[in-house]
């Protein structure tokens, strides 16, 4: 069965094309534009949209070109419906849309985080983890129980994501600032005393941001450093906790910021004392990207038609607990 | 004063199945414009003709219609 999964959530416009065979997947190709804003400012959802639009043409062409096939060959298209900015899941969709009616194939609207998840666990082999969700959409501790993801802990401000970025768009980084940051931590191991807070198995970021946004102003490697390490502890300490009340036996780590080795570092200390199987998505995979959402509509396929395309929506708010898996 | 403006975008010249599949994949998110702004799309001989409509502030009115033919023309392109 061959799917193509179109991803427009934020910054990044991608259409990958992937093969199913029965539970087993492969990515024949996956291409993807990213929408820089300028130097120190964040994403612009009209300009990214812009961005989509006139990208669009040319990811699908090559795309389509790089995996071997018409799009005549697909059996299903999906795109991603929300979480995420308005303009942008737009484009996504009336490319989809586009193409589901003209060539008469069946579409799937799916969750972005949900496809954040089914890939890693793809491309992983985890089987049933304990998942931390970590992006600049999410910050979300999950585990899955009777056909749906379950929050076990999450921010309560901004996520992850979006710590690392306005902290680096506030030090004159372009967004996704996180690699940056990452290196200027390196330079040193002085920590800064920031504000730590966990509250509940929930964390809380908006104070550690303002805090580093100071300390940067003097010590901009001491700031990334202290940063990491007290947004990292806080994260692995829900983990911990987490881990304990679930009793999972796998840890897997999602999402844009599953790219960072520091955070891998944490996690990994915390999987050992819990005898626990740690798993992190491949690098090339932890952004968004349409193989995540190609993967999830495959899925689907296998438990339901396609939707029909007047309830083929776009929603910036979906969060995933409220989404049932049929398969 | 009246600040109602009517505003008629025709697209000439694309099979009557493109101009289906382009009003198709406009529609579903045609339902949440803001207050005294409307889009109705009808298929017309050999092409497809919208119809905005505003009666409150012409500038959303013109964000709109931005927005709408960037997404006529990416649907479009993809359909080769």
């Amino acid at each position: 069965m061959l799917g193509l999964g179109i991803e427009s959530t934020a910054h990044t416009f991608s259409c990958a094309v992937m093969e199913k065979k029965n539970s087993t997947g492969k990515i024949l190709s996956d291409v993807r534009r990213i929408y820089r804003p300028p130097d120190g400012e964040g994403i612009h959802p009209r300009e990214a949209s812009r961005h989509h639009i006139d990208a669009g043409p040319a990811v699908l062409s090559e795309c389509l070109a790089k995996a071997g096939i018409d799009i005549g060959n697909l059996d299903i298209i999906s795109y991603a419906a929300g979480p995420g900015l308005g303009p942008c899941l737009r484009v996504g969709a009336v490319v989809a849309r586009s193409l589901s009616s003209y060539y008469k194939i069946p579409i799937y609207p799916v969750n972005h985080a949900l496809g954040h998840i089914e890939l890693g666990k793809l491309l992983t082999g985890a089987r049933n983890p304990l998942v931390l969700l970590v992006s600049g959409g999410h910050t979300m501790l999950l585990a899955f129980l009777n056909k749906q993801w379950r929050v076990f802990g999450e921010t309560l401000d901004i996520t992850l994501g979006q710590l690392l970025d306005q902290f680096g768009r506030s030090i004159g980084f372009a967004s996704p600032c996180g690699r940056d940051i990452e290196s200027l931590a390196s330079n040193t191991s002085e920590y800064i005393q920031l504000p730590y807070s966990v509250k509940g198995n929930d964390v809380s970021f908006s104070g550690l941001l303002s805090a580093a946004k100071s300390v940067a102003k003097k010590n901009k490697n001491g700031a990334c450093f202290s940063l990491q390490e007290t947004a990292f502890a806080m994260m692995s300490e829900a983990v911990e906790r987490a881990l304990s009340f679930t009793g999972k036996k796998e840890l897997m780590v999602v999402g844009g910021v599953a790219a960072n080795k520091r955070l891998s570092e944490m996690l990994q200390d915390v999987c050992k004392r819990h005898g626990c199987k740690f798993f992190v998505v491949p690098l090339k995979y932890a952004g968004d990207c349409g193989s995540q959402i190609c993967w999830t509509g495959l899925l689907e396929s296998q438990a339901k038609p396609g939707a029909k395309m007047k309830d083929t929506f776009v929603t910036q708010s979906w969060r995933l607990d409220s989404v049932v898996v049929p398969y | 004063m009246s600040l109602t403006c009517r505003v008629r975008i025709v697209l000439n010249d694309i099979t009557a199945e493109k101009a289906a599949a382009v009003k198709e994949s406009l529609e579903p998110d045609n339902i949440n414009f803001p207050k005294g702004l409307s889009l109705h799309t009808e298929g017309i001989d050999g092409g497809l003709a919208f119809i905005f409509e505003s009666t409150q502030d012409m500038k959303k009115m013109i964000g709109s219609i931005d927005e709408v033919l960037g997404h006529v023309q990416i649907a479009l392109k993809v359909m080769k």
